[in-house]
């Protein structure tokens, strides 16, 4: 144990277990209630797709619903023993967690290890969830006001890096053209005891948890590590506009910066600089652009935290008849009086005791606890989740400032105006 | 190599005993009801004022008034207030709802004496600034006119209507034109009627005896008001059908349903089986029907609505454009399935384990044990309900599924809204 805790942050406590075929298995024991969390993340994410056959990652994890080599329907018998379960897939992970009541452990082992041995890959499952995907693309991407948003920043910040399309995919051509084929190899390629971490969590043993592995996990064949050999995103020399004009009811606004990636000391410096910008009614540019000037009528800023390098993003609405112009010359404003003028200590501490605050209760659940695990095993190391907390606290009133330097500079951003259209 | 073929054996799902709340009252008689539980330092503060939708007498009124809360107090601004949560890494938010205001508060245990101070001013003292007002205009407005293009949210707006009637004060909405002539006057009015002195309070987390001492020192003085009353509405229900056509748009959102049951029913908790085997569940018919099977949607499901004064029942989904009419089709077919076929014991065993095991796993937090006791609190129950739920999950059988489908999901009775 380290002893640096001026955070009221409490450790999440965890084993390790290596299985033969390479499965890294955390156990996370916390018998508060008699239920068991287990978490598998596979370490494949939408940068890991082939940049003709986007949004596979996501397919994918409506795929591993449709049917297992021995079991023909996965919710079902989770449901039976009282489970319930989701997944996510993000550019950098596609992640499956279930809640289960801990007397029914076993069976999502059971469940888990079968999917993880093969897919029924049954044609008609592929053409349902093809549907399904597509559906969601328009519920989430288009037929939403301004849910296209991500489809244009995404091109127009990344030039090589495969953050350039999002998850859902870059065109839905892609979903609508892909064969069982392709399905198959990246299966294959990326679902396997070797490119997954799984963290069993809640009233288990470690005991137990090595045993229920030993049973259902560690006769499971490995596969080649993703080693991953993706293009960095070459340094950005020239800012970048884009403008678009659509239906809707106001004009919106977006900028981006490239910044560095989670679990780097530096990335908590601009993580804490977005926080100073815009988190919250008390930051600069809410406090500047919303209550004072009027320009805006919500602005905000955030980090995307992926494991690659990534954005530090600024977004808002503008105020009735105020132009994207007006809005990106007062948010340009804002950015030159903390590169002249510099931040308070006062502004520091502010953001650090939300980080902190932040952390506790992202910690409240089991599950978060578990995810946030399984993160940080998969960015390098699980004790990361015990040590971000230190990194955070050590960033200093001269680091936000020499990566605001750094990072809000004009030639590292790239802008959208998104245009109301006229009537 | 185990035998993957067959599942484990099921184990079956243990009642829990759920930490219950403990009330108390202020020295001014306001009730206090908190809950200590949880492994992290953290609480949740949640101020309930019986001030929703149904008290307003134009549409407006209760959101505004709420939302007022944290736009200034006599002594400190909308500025001063934000920075002060912000600097203690504390989160405000206000929910204005059908029945109540809500003003919670995600805290740190260790700054829960330097809270409420300022929270007492922001309940009792709000300045009701013409120029934060305004300003607060401005970003519904905004927020509105986007809401408004949304397919979903015209959906479930036309259906409360449909539900409720427009002069109901839950079928009632907010439009554009409203946000513009609704005078700070009133919205200080409604405060000084509603809001002011007439709460509850809700703590949860990591709390102790000190924090309550604390919470009757601070928020214990002021003479409690007894809030003005309004009358119960009794409207009369008739099933309607409306389309709003919407050009141009990719998908349509639906709902379909109807008045319903509220909590304190004897027959409540059974329907709840009755509609996670329809809609309630990622395994249910019509999920499996309409998104599994058929592709036509992301998502479809059904839920109830309850309310304090009426509660409704709905499914909702958003479906490719063209398979619109196919869908209510198969919605209302899966209805009649439930009426006549009873249900087979293998899926009824595992909408019970699912709905129980669930509901276990749900006490996982303090805020979700503190949701817990609201939902029976704010019905006029006791934990006794949910050792009821329990029981009754536990022991429904398929005859009675389907003689509470027969009796409940009246296919004639519902109303119909689609857009785009």
């Amino acid at each position: 144990m380290h002893l640096f805790f001026i955070f009221v942050h409490s450790m999440i406590d965890f084993q390790q277990i290596i299985l033969k075929n390479g499965l890294q298995v955390l156990v996370h024991e916390d018998q508060t209630s008699p239920i068991a969390v287990v978490n598998i993340l596979y370490n494949v994410g939408s940068r890991d797709e082939n940049e003709e056959k986007t949004g596979f990652a996501h397919l994918f994890e409506h795929l591993m619903f449709g049917g297992s080599v021995n079991i023909p329907n996965y919710d079902t018998p989770l449901q039976k023993v009282g489970g319930e379960n989701n997944a996510f897939t993000t550019p950098d992970v596609t992640n499956y967690y279930l809640t289960v009541p801990s007397a029914n452990l076993e069976t999502a082992f059971w469940l888990e290890s079968d999917r993880m041995l093969g897919l029924s890959f049954d044609p008609e499952v592929l053409e349902v969830q093809r549907s399904v995907v597509i559906e969601e693309f328009k519920q989430r991407y288009l037929n939403q006001p301004y849910g296209d948003v991500w489809l244009k920043l995404r091109p127009l910040a990344y030039s090589l890096h495969p953050y350039k399309w999002p998850t859902i995919g870059k065109d839905i051509s892609h979903i609508e053209r892909a064969t069982m084929e392709d399905v198959m190899e990246f299966f294959h390629q990326f679902y396997h005891p070797a490119n997954a971490v799984m963290v069993v969590a809640g009233d288990v043993t470690v005991k137990q948890v090595q045993s229920l592995c030993n049973k259902w996990f560690s006769e499971i064949p490995s596969g080649p590590v993703n080693h991953r050999n993706l293009k960095p995103e070459p340094a950005q020399l020239a800012s970048r506009k884009l403008e678009v004009t659509a239906d809707v009811p106001v004009n919106a606004f977006y900028q981006v910066y490239h910044m560095p990636k989670r679990f780097e000391r530096n990335y908590y410096r601009a993580d804490l600089l977005s926080d100073i910008l815009g988190r919250g009614k008390s930051s600069r540019l809410y406090q500047q652009l919303v209550k004072g000037k009027r320009l805006f009528s919500a602005i905000s800023a955030h980090v995307t935290g992926s494991l690659d390098p990534g954005l530090l993003v600024i977004q808002g609405k503008l105020g009735e008849g105020v132009s994207c112009e007006q809005g990106h010359q007062a948010v340009a404003e804002e950015i030159d009086r903390i590169l002249e003028h510099g931040i308070t200590d006062r502004e520091l501490q502010k953001v650090k005791n939300q980080a902190e605050s932040s952390l506790a209760f992202s910690e409240v659940t089991l599950l978060n606890r578990s995810v946030n695990l399984a993160m940080a095993a998969v960015a390098g190391d699980p004790h990361y989740v015990n040590l971000e907390p230190k990194l955070i606290n050590e960033v200093s009133l001269e680091g936000v400032m020499e990566q605001a330097a750094t990072t809000l500079r004009k030639e590292n951003s790239s802008t959208l105006y998104y245009k109301k259209r006229s009537a | 190599m185990p035998d993957r073929t067959s599942a484990p054996a099921i184990k079956s799902i243990e009642q829990v005993s759920i930490p219950e709340a403990v009330s108390v009252n202020l020295d001014n008689g306001i009730p206090l009801h908190f809950i200590n539980a949880g492994t992290q330092p953290v609480m949740r503060l949640e101020v309930i004022f019986k001030a929703g939708k149904w008290f307003e007498h134009e549409p407006g009124h209760s959101y505004f008034a709420g939302k007022m809360l944290v736009e200034g107090t006599e002594q400190h601004s909308a500025s001063e207030i934000a920075t002060f949560f912000d600097e203690l890494g504390a989160f405000v938010e206000i929910s204005c709802g059908y029945d109540r205001v809500t003003l919670s508060i995600h805290l740190l245990q260790k700054h829960l004496d330097t809270i409420l101070p300022i929270l007492r001013e922001m309940i009792y003292n709000p300045a009701f600034k013409l120029s934060e007002f305004t300003s607060l205009k401005e970003r519904k407005r905004q927020q509105l006119a986007v809401d408004l293009q949304k397919n979903n949210f015209l959906a479930s707006r036309s259906f409360t209507k449909a539900i409720f009637g427009g002069n109901h004060p839950y079928g009632r909405s907010l439009t554009l034109q409203n946000i513009d002539e609704t005078p700070l006057d009133k919205v200080s009015e409604f405060f000084q009627d509603y809001i002011r002195g007439n709460f509850e309070i809700i703590l949860s987390g990591m709390v102790n005896d000190k924090h309550v001492q604390s919470i009757n020192d601070a928020l214990g003085s002021n003479i409690r008001s007894s809030a003005a009353l309004s009358d119960e509405i009794s409207g009369t229900y008739n099933a309607s059908e409306q389309h709003i056509d919407k050009k141009d748009s990719l998908q349509s959102a639906i709902r379909l349903g109807m008045p319903f049951i509220g909590r304190q029913h004897p027959e409540f908790i059974e329907t709840l089986v009755v509609n996670e085997i329809l809609g309630g569940y990622f395994g249910s018919r019509l999920m499996r029907n309409i998104r599994e099977e058929k592709g036509y949607t992301y998502g479809i499901r059904s839920v109830m609505g309850i309310l304090d004064h009426a509660s409704f029942w709905t499914v909702s989904t958003e479906v490719k454009a063209e398979f619109r009419d196919r869908t209510i089709t198969e919605i209302k077919k899966e209805i009649g399935q439930l009426q006549s076929e009873l249900v087979p014991d293998s899926e009824l065993t595992t909408v019970k384990n699912y709905i129980l095991g669930t509901f276990v796993s749900s006490l996982d937090t303090p805020f979700a044990l503190a949701d817990k006791f609201k939902s029976i609190h704010f019905s006029g129950l006791n934990y006794h309900y949910y050792q009821d739920f329990f029981h009754r999950v536990g022991n429904i059988t398929s005859e009675r599924v389907l003689e509470l489908s027969r009796k409940y999901l009246c296919v004639e009775n519902m109303s119909l809204v689609t857009v785009g």
